[in-house]
């Protein structure tokens, strides 16, 4: 391959990079003139070498008197920061939270318990829940996505107790991830936002890449249950998003996330802390809002709650799934009473109302839906209602011979199932002897 | 077959047709070779093939599993049906029922055509009574089943596009597979030639690698069709050595090949019958006779037309002849309309078949008896493949070559000598071409840090320190790590084609239905606004090409015409990186937009081929930036000296010619197909104001052939030059300049003139040079 074509890449590289944003760190030097292409780059500082990427060992060792402002050093280049954020009146009460907790509520009484008491760290009988967040050098996944940055949080008494953990440079993965694992094992249920789709992917995809397999803990992810309440409310449902909408928190100085990748390549070119301190901000802040909109979720699946901010269908089938069916079943009569259930709701309800055994309720119900607003589709669950529970074969018929009454389309549909529907039924009568009209 | 035979004997005796026949070449039957079914084969493996009437092998089939067994790489080299699948199927299968854990992969070039039908052949025929899961991994596999493809499917059957932006970058999702892997099974090998080739070589060194992260060091067995050096081709493509199957022990019938010219129509002009209706004549004959047909044509609307006058001229007959289906067939239709014709041929319920290449390899369609060629294919290797779906084991067959009044088939089809004793093309690659290493290179840095000495291509070293550089990887403690944001393998392609597809819906009375589906760039040319839509027989009109949804809305029609689009190809010239003066000639390097513009369309009376109108079409042209190195004929340089003596109304052709040569030999030095390479001559180009010639990439954005037919610009010089100088044609012919066009008026014989450039120039710089030293 001749000179001449290397000199060609070269400069290709060089046009390209032109074409893409110059992402500046937030402590870069403000005169951005001159940065036109990457070969022109401003001198780095001195010591760092002539040229990124010229040398064979660029990375300046990190000694005590550079240091790492706010991180310690827990093995060679895996660094650890912790901070206390005290908690506001509102997020103080967690253990209760937890006890009253629905989203939680498949776990509580799970054998992660016993874990709980043996450990001896945890309140007995609580679970040990920690909220946790990555940050990542890719946003598309795959073998070549590196996490960074890991973070747990954890509320202990009025405080919240985040630990981030930062790596330094990829050779120290092996020792980053163990500090990982050691962290995340000390918790029963890890409360992410997208952390089933991708943060725990790219967990178990870096354990893999070190030749090592990660059992990780059961996984709250809020980020279904806050689509289902609030994506009819507030659009899309990024964490900002919710930040933004529901939980009245606004970024000042937030770095955009797009941005973090840059950010951290420009951290391990030069290995200065002050560059990665927005990403941890940042980081320290999306974690602390998985606590906050945890309370907030809570708060709107309480039966105390005002249910206008919320898609009450979506929180009701979100109680019943989470084995809340009472207090589904009650939103959604609160709900009808005033006047807002639509066809789902009521078939929603119904359910819950066989499923707790009130047959009677529930017929009350789909006689109202069929005798007042002339609902077809209610009719039919009433006549099998009728005919299978009630095993009144006649009651049954007499409301499929009403409902193929009906004249105009709302009733085609369903024109053919319920001839067969009467056909049945009078076959049933005829043969138990009981007398038809 | 004594219908085939009495038709060819009654062809014989036809004056008229045999006027136009300029070789008739019979092929004796050969005998079959056999061999036992491997002593070692489980026991429910043997019974599934003996049910079905598999109570021996062919001896090639044999080979394969004995080499394989042993644990040796092959290439197996086999004409069509001659028992291709059963070659791998055999030694994979017979592996799986002895180790359920190990796992193989097997890779089809294509996605839509012959994979998709190979898995369903592969899961319905030999799989069905065997333990053994399957799974079709591609685009098309819908996430819900991609999990258990990965998890459970023993054999995963794939594309290369697909393992190099699906697989790789995701290995840590496949370590139960990757694991374990034991065969890659490469079919059609010949297929991975020039760029896509080099390309495909790197995929394996990725594969390779990651397996053996995973401690897994998988055989390879490769098919291939017949080429030129498909063992040689094989060794590059997996970069081991590998041994060659290639004595064919499947027994063939007596085989006629018949090369025919349609006859003249105007002497005078020296036009001739068109290809389209003679092929559609000869096919018809033999359909009728009850003969199974396929006819080959070159283009999709030329497949639709020959389909409809066959089928037209059928209904016309007041006989039984009315169960003589037949159907056209192409890329476009919609799989599950594929499937069926496919279906139809094999059950016999299809009678013949009028295709474009897409049947040429890979599908299964069972035998057919004849196979008319309308048009010389573009490639000896192609032509064989072809004639080749005509014959089934001891039976007789008969191949056609239709010749169309191009140069080329006109060429071919008077000098059949050529035609038979020219072997097949041969493949090249180059996988260290340094633009394809960089880019395999960063996808394999994504997918696992490459270790400070770690090999993968020649130029390994100086590769990462471009990618360093550049800041994508990062070197520390001794490996360079993936240090950028992006996914690499998504933005690199590894063929110049577009994958964007324009649907194809009919909104008829309402009907709002999909019914086909086109690339991008032939949407241009064949469905723009008010074209006519020809799909399976049915006729339609286009009322609105929407490029930018990817839409094309289509209404039955009735006209009696089909349009055909007038294509404008223009070169420009973006950026002159560099002017050098090699061999005596002034060469530019730079970048260059070639741009294929559609603005005009013919309409053309069906049957009659007459033109009734014109239209105009008003959509963006296709653009491709690519990179181009052009060679300067002025008065400057010795080139242009020895141009400008020549009589100045030859000079333009043998600029042409010149093009045509290096077309010819530059692949054999820059390791690329000529597909990869685009040439164009300017008698006297605009921008540089002097004769020039245009090399071009056919790759969006450059591979890097550009670059490299300058550092090889004076062997291919001297390689062009002996090429023309000892071709013993006379006036040209396709393995020199070109064949002559009787239409071209000339000064002068081009081949001579362009052996006399040639001549001349080599001299006056061998002297300077040797004048210099």
């Amino acid at each position: 391959m001749s000179h001449e074509l290397y000199e060609r890449l070269r400069q290709l590289k060089a046009r390209a990079n032109d074409d893409l944003p110059v992402e500046t760190p937030p402590n870069a030097a403000v005169d951005d003139a001159d940065r036109t292409s990457s070969d022109e780059s401003p001198p780095p500082p001195p010591g760092t070498g002539t040229r990124a990427g010229s040398e064979q060992s660029q990375r300046p060792a990190f000694s005590e008197t550079t240091g790492a402002p706010g991180w310690s050093q827990v093995v060679p280049l895996v660094y650890r920061r912790e901070t206390i954020l005290p908690l506001p009146a509102q997020l103080r009460d967690f253990e209760s939270l937890v006890a009253r907790s629905v989203l939680l509520s498949g776990w509580r009484r799970g054998p992660a318990v016993d874990d709980a008491r043996e450990d001896g760290e945890s309140p007995e009988g609580n679970i040990r829940v920690g909220f946790y967040d990555t940050e990542t050098t890719g946003l598309s996944g795959g073998a070549g996505s590196y996490i960074f940055l890991f973070g747990t949080g954890r509320v202990s008494g009025d405080s919240f107790i985040v630990e981030q953990y930062l790596l330094g440079d990829y050779p120290g993965e092996p020792e980053f991830i163990s500090q990982i694992e050691s962290r995340i094992t000390q918790f029963d249920i890890l409360v992410s936002y997208n952390g089933k789709a991708f943060d725990s992917h790219l967990l178990s995809t870096r354990f893999l890449m070190n030749g090592r397999s990660l059992t990780l803990p059961e996984q709250l992810d809020l980020l279904y249950p806050a689509r289902s309440l609030y994506r009819s409310k507030i659009g899309p449902c990024g964490l900002s998003d919710v930040e933004r909408e529901l939980l009245a928190v606004t970024r000042e100085l937030d770095v955009p996330g797009v941005m973090i990748p840059g950010i951290y390549f420009e951290f391990l070119r030069s290995a200065d802390f002050r560059a990665m301190e927005s990403v941890a901000a940042h980081h320290l802040e999306d974690i602390y809002s998985l606590l906050r909109l945890m309370t907030r979720i809570e708060h709107d699946l309480s039966p105390e709650a005002q249910t206008a901010d919320i898609d009450s269908l979506k929180a009701a089938q979100l109680l019943d799934r989470h084995g809340h069916s009472d207090r589904a079943r009650e939103l959604l009569e609160r709900n009808r009473v005033r006047g807002n259930s639509g066809w789902t709701e009521v078939m929603l309800l119904a359910r819950l109302y066989l499923k707790a055994g009130r047959l009677s309720e529930c017929e009350a119900l789909w006689q109202e839906e069929f005798q007042n607003n002339g609902s077809v589709p209610a009719g039919i669950e009433l006549a099998k209602l009728l005919e299978h529970r009630r095993r009144d074969i006649t009651a049954a018929r007499e409301v499929v011979h009403t409902l193929l009454g009906y004249q105009g389309p709302r009733i085609n549909p369903w024109r053919e199932a319920l001839r067969h529907r009467l056909a049945r039924l009078d076959r049933r009568i005829s043969r138990s002897g009981v007398g038809g009209p | 077959m004594d219908s085939l035979r009495s038709v060819l004997q009654d062809l014989q005796k036809d004056a008229d047709f045999m006027s136009c026949v300029s070789r008739w070449e019979v092929i004796p039957p050969k005998e079959g070779s056999y061999a036992p079914l491997p002593g070692d084969l489980d026991g429910r493996f043997r019974d599934a093939l003996t049910s079905r009437g598999v109570s021996s092998l062919y001896s090639h089939q044999a080979e394969t599993y004995r080499i394989v067994r042993g644990g040796q790489n092959v290439t197996v080299v086999t004409p069509t049906a001659s028992g291709k699948t059963l070659c791998y199927n055999l030694p994979v299968l017979q592996t799986l029922l002895e180790r359920p854990e190990a796992r193989a992969l097997y890779l089809f070039p294509t996605k839509a055509l012959s994979q998709d039908q190979q898995a369903e052949l592969n899961e319905s025929i030999i799989f069905g009574s065997l333990p053994v899961k399957v799974a079709t991994y591609d685009g098309d596999t819908p996430a819900s089943l991609r999990v258990s493809a990965r998890d459970t499917g023993q054999i995963i059957i794939s594309n290369p596009d697909m393992v190099h932006s699906g697989i790789l970058p995701n290995h840590p999702k496949w370590i139960k597979f990757l694991r374990n892997l034991q065969f890659v099974v490469i079919d059609e090998v010949h297929t991975y030639r020039g760029v896509f080739g080099s390309h495909m070589t790197n995929v394996i060194r990725r594969l390779k690698r990651i397996a053996r992260f995973y401690g897994a060091e998988p055989l390879f067995i490769c098919c291939s069709a017949t080429i030129g050096n498909p063992l040689e081709l094989a060794r590059r493509v997996i970069e081991e050595d590998a041994q060659l199957v290639d004595r064919n022990g499947a027994p063939s019938g007596e085989k006629h090949l018949v090369l025919y010219n349609p006859p003249l129509v105007d002497r005078v002009q020296g036009i001739r019958r068109g290809v389209v209706l003679e092929s559609q004549k000869i096919a018809l004959k033999l359909l009728r006779a009850g003969i199974k047909t396929i006819v080959f044509s070159r283009s999709r609307v030329r497949t639709e037309l020959i389909a409809a006058y066959i089928n037209e001229s059928l209904a016309n007959m007041y006989t039984d002849n009315d169960r003589i289906r037949v159907e056209p067939y192409r890329g476009g239709y919609l799989p599950n309309e594929r499937r069926a014709i496919e279906r139809g041929l094999r059950d016999g319920s299809i009678r013949g078949v009028v295709s474009t290449n897409a049947l040429e390899l890979g599908i299964d369609i069972g035998g057919l008896d004849a196979a008319v060629l309308a048009g010389f294919p573009g490639s000896i290797s192609s032509s064989w493949q072809q004639a080749g779906r005509a014959g089934r084991r001891n039976d007789l067959s008969l191949a056609i070559m239709i010749s169309s009044s191009s140069p080329l088939d006109q060429y071919m089809v008077k000098h059949p000598e050529y035609f038979l004793g020219r072997a097949p093309e041969s493949g090249f690659l180059d996988p260290d071409n340094l633009y394809i290493l960089l880019d395999q290179l960063k996808c394999a840095a994504f997918e696992l840090p490459v270790a400070v000495g770690e090999r993968f291509g020649r130029d390994t070293a100086e590769g990462l320190q471009i990618l360093e550089e550049s800041g994508v990887i990062r070197l520390s403690a001794g490996k360079y790590y993936w240090s950028d944001r992006s996914y690499p393998a998504e933005q690199i392609s590894l063929r110049s084609a577009t994958s964007d597809n324009v649907v194809i819906i009919d909104t008829t009375r309402g009907r709002n239905e999909v019914i086909g589906e086109m690339d991008r760039p032939s949407a241009k040319e064949l469905i723009f606004d008010n074209a006519i839509y020809i799909h399976r027989g049915g006729q339609y009109v286009v009322t609105k090409l929407d490029l930018e949804n990817r839409r094309c809305f289509v209404e039955e029609s009735t006209v009696n015409y089909y349009t055909d689009a007038v294509v404008k190809r223009d070169l420009k010239v973006l950026h002159e990186d560099e002017r050098v003066v090699a061999q005596g000639c002034t060469v530019v390097i730079g970048d260059i937009l070639v741009r294929n513009q559609v603005a005009k369309f013919k309409k053309i009376r069906f049957h009659t081929h007459e033109n009734i109108g014109y239209g105009d079409i008003s959509l963006p042209e296709e653009e491709m930036h690519t990179r181009s190195i052009v060679l300067l004929f002025g008065l400057d340089g010795a080139a242009g000296v020895s141009l400008g003596a020549l009589p100045p109304g030859l000079t333009g052709a043998v600029v042409a010619r010149l093009g045509t040569v290096i077309k010819n030999v530059a692949p054999v030095f820059l390791m690329c197909d000529p597909r990869d390479i685009g040439v164009a001559e300017r008698v006297r180009d605009p921008h540089f104001e002097c004769p020039a010639l245009y090399i071009y990439d056919s790759y969006p954005g450059g591979s890097g052939l550009a670059e490299a037919f300058l550092s090889k610009f004076a062997q291919i010089l001297q390689a062009a030059r002996e090429l023309v100088h000892d071709c013993p044609c006379e006036e040209g012919c396709p393995s020199c300049v070109g064949p002559r066009d009787p239409q071209e008026e000339l000064d002068g014989n081009p081949k001579r003139g362009t052996d006399e450039f040639l001549t001349v120039w080599i001299d006056a710089i061998t002297a300077e040079g040797v004048h210099e030293s």
